[in-house]
C-alpha cells in the first residue's frame, strides 16, 4: 500500500465487523461471508488458524467458496489449484504437475480476529486495534444471527426506536444493554446481518435464546415491510 | 439486465435461437437477443419465421401471417434456427461431418445459463477442469496433466485452432468402454460457437462432433444449444442426450459461480498457465476483433 492508502480508504473500511460466528466454520468446511459489498471464502484450518481470502480464483474467476477446505490448504473446485492456509500462496496446479507455482500467485486476504463467538474482519489490511469494542462483549452466548433485507443504517435506526428491548447505541453499529450485545454486519448497501451476544446468567439457556430470537425477528419484519412500503 | 448494445461487429453476425425441432407448429415463441426482443414460429408450412414482435405479441400465441413483421433474416442449419440483427456479411461457418450419411446428428439440449457467452465458450474449449469438474466421466484427479498441444488462428477462416490436444479420460463418451487417451481439435469459428472433435470410441478412423451454439440472451446470460455428431449405431437418442445432459449440469454451477460474469480481456486480469494457450488465443482473438459484447476489454 502507498503512504496515500489512508487517505483514499473507503467509509468503514477501517472498521471491524463480525462477518461468521465460530459455529459456522465448522470441520473442513469453507463459509461464504460477505463485508460492504465485498464476498469472503472464511475458513479454518486444521490448526484453527481463520483465512479470510477474497471469493474468487485467481486463476478464471470461481468462488472459492464452491472448493474444498483440505485442512491446511483449499483446494478451488474449477481447476483443482491449491492455496495455503495463512500465506494464501498457491502451492499446486494440477495440470502442470511437475512445475512448482511461481510465488507471486497468491491470494487477497483480509485480517481476522476470533473472540467471543465471532469472526471479525475489516476490509482496510489494519492490524486489530488494542482496544477493540469487542472486549465489551459478554461472554456467553451468541444469538441466532437475522439476515435483513434493508441497509445496516436502517437496522440500526430501528434498533434505536425499538421499544421492546432497553439497549444503547455504543458505536454506528454497535449497541449494547443489560448483559447484551448487538453488532449489525453490512453485507452491501441492501442488506445486513444482526449479530448477537449474551452474557450467560445461568438461567434456562433456551429460553432466553428464544426471546431475543423473537424480538430480532420481530425487528426483521418491520424494516423489511417499512422498505417495502417505502418503495 | 444489461442494456448496452451489442458491437456492430456482432450485430452483423448470425446467431442462434433453438432447435427447429423444439419449435411447436403455428405457436409464437418470445425470446430475447443481444438484449433486443424477437419472436419466431413454425407455419403450417413448415417455414420458420423471425420477425421484431410488436407490444401486443404474446408467448405462446398462435402464428398468424399478419404476424411475422418487420421480419428479421433465417437461416436453419445444423438443425437450429439463425437469425441476425444487423447485416449478415457471409455464410455460416462450415461443419462437414454434420452431413456424412452415417452420423447420428441429435440436439442435446438447451440450458439457459447465469453467465457472458465468451466464459461459456472458454469452459468448453479447457481440459484442465475435467478431472475436477466431470470426475470420472472425462478426466480423473490423479491424471491432471494438461499435456503441451497447438492453438493457432486459421488465417484462411479466420477462427481460432486448437489441435494434438490430448487427454486420459475414464468414460469419454457413451460408447467408451474404459479408460482411454482421447484426442481432441478445437475450433472456434464464431464468438459465440465452438466445436470439438474427439477420438470416437466405436471407430478409431472417424471423429465425433459436439458442437456449443450460444445464443446470448444478454451480456450475462445465455440459452447453450448442445448438437452431437457422432458415429454411434449403439446407443439410443435419449441415452445419448443424457450423457450429455449430465456432463453440462457439471459445468452449469461453475459457470454460474464464476466472477465477473463478462470475460475480462486484459491478459493481466486472471492468471493464466500453459494450459490455457487456448484461452489466450480467445482472449486474443476477442480483443482484435474489437468485440466488448460480453466482454471487459482491456484498457487501451
Amino acid at each position: 500500500m502507498s503512504s496515500a492508502a489512508p487517505m483514499s480508504t473507503p467509509p468503514l473500511h477501517d472498521h471491524w465487523f463480525p462477518i461468521a460466528t465460530s459455529d459456522e466454520l465448522p470441520f473442513r468446511h469453507v463459509y461464504h461471508a460477505e463485508l460492504l459489498g465485498q464476498e469472503l471464502a472464511v475458513w479454518r484450518a486444521d490448526d484453527g488458524y481463520v483465512n479470510v481470502w477474497e471469493n474468487r480464483c485467481l486463476h478464471r474467476g470461481v468462488r472459492l467458496s464452491l472448493g474444498h477446505n483440505l485442512g491446511g490448504q483449499l483446494k478451488c473446485q474449477y481447476h483443482g489449484w491449491h492455496y495455503a492456509s495463512r500465506t494464501s500462496g498457491c502451492t499446486y496446479i494440477p495440470a502442470h504437475p511437475e512445475n512448482a507455482p511461481a510465488r507471486l500467485i497468491c491470494n487477497r486476504t483480509f485480517p481476522a480476529v476470533e473472540r467471543h463467538g465471532f469472526v471479525w474482519s475489516a476490509l482496510a489490511g489494519i492490524e486489530p486495534p488494542s482496544s477493540l469494542t469487542v472486549a465489551a462483549v459478554p461472554e456467553g452466548l451468541v444469538l441466532r444471527s437475522i439476515p435483513v433485507n434493508a441497509s445496516a443504517q436502517a437496522v440500526a435506526d430501528a434498533l434505536e426506536a425499538a421499544a421492546d428491548v432497553a439497549l444503547t447505541r455504543a458505536a454506528s453499529f454497535e449497541f449494547s444493554g443489560d448483559g447484551l450485545s448487538i453488532f449489525l454486519q453490512p453485507v452491501d448497501a441492501q442488506r445486513a446481518i444482526i449479530r448477537g451476544a449474551l452474557a450467560d446468567k445461568g438461567g434456562d439457556r433456551i429460553t432466553a435464546l428464544r426471546c431475543h430470537n423473537d424480538w430480532m425477528s420481530r425487528l426483521r419484519t418491520s424494516v423489511e415491510t417499512r422498505r417495502g412500503a417505502a418503495a | 439486465m444489461s442494456e448496452k448494445r451489442a458491437d456492430k461487429v456482432v450485430l452483423d453476425m448470425w446467431h442462434v435461437l433453438g432447435a427447429i425441432e423444439d419449435m411447436p407448429p403455428g405457436k409464437v415463441r418470445l425470446t430475447q437477443l443481444l438484449g433486443e426482443p424477437v419472436a419466431l414460429a413454425k407455419d403450417g408450412d413448415g417455414t420458420v419465421h423471425v420477425w421484431r414482435p410488436g407490444p401486443g405479441t404474446v408467448h405462446g400465441q398462435r402464428f398468424e401471417p399478419s404476424l411475422g413483421t418487420p421480419p428479421l433474416p433465417v437461416r436453419l442449419d445444423y438443425g437450429y434456427v439463425w437469425t441476425s440483427l444487423g447485416t449478415p456479411n457471409s455464410k455460416l461457418f462450415a461443419i462437414p461431418e454434420y452431413a456424412e450419411p452415417d452420423r447420428r446428428n441429435v440436439h442435446c439440449a438447451t440450458f439457459k445459463v447465469h453467465v457472458s457467452a465468451p466464459r461459456a465458450v472458454e469452459n468448453f474449449l479447457d481440459m484442465g477442469h475435467f478431472p475436477f469438474v466431470h470426475t470420472n466421466y472425462l478426466g480423473i484427479e490423479a491424471k491432471p496433466e494438461v499435456k503441451d498441444y497447438t492453438v493457432e488462428i486459421s488465417p484462411e477462416r479466420d477462427e481460432v485452432l486448437a489441435t494434438r490436444c490430448k487427454f486420459f479420460q475414464p468414460m469419454a463418451a457413451l460408447s467408451a468402454t474404459g479408460g482411454m487417451e482421447v484426442e481432441y481439435i478445437y475450433r472456434v469459428p464464431h464468438p459465440y460457437c465452438a466445436i470439438l472433435y474427439k477420438s470416437c470410441p466405436a471407430d478409431e478412423t472417424r471423429l465425433d462432433v459436439i458442437t456449443l451454439f450460444l445464443q446470448p440472451i444478454d451480456e450475462e446470460h445465455i440459452a447453450a444449444n448442445m448438437l452431437m455428431s457422432i458415429v454411434d449405431h449403439e446407443s439410443t437418442d435419449t441415452a445419448i442426450k443424457a450423457f450429455q445432459q449430465k456432463i453440462f449440469g457439471q459445468d452449469k454451477p461453475i459457470l454460474e459461480n464464476q466472477i465477473p460474469k463478462r470475460l475480462p480481456l486484459d491478459p493481466r486480469a486472471e492468471m493464466p498457465v500453459k494450459a490455457d494457450k487456448s484461452s489466450i488465443t480467445y482472449r486474443r482473438w476477442l480483443s482484435d476483433k474489437g468485440i466488448t459484447y460480453g466482454t471487459i476489454p482491456a484498457a487501451p
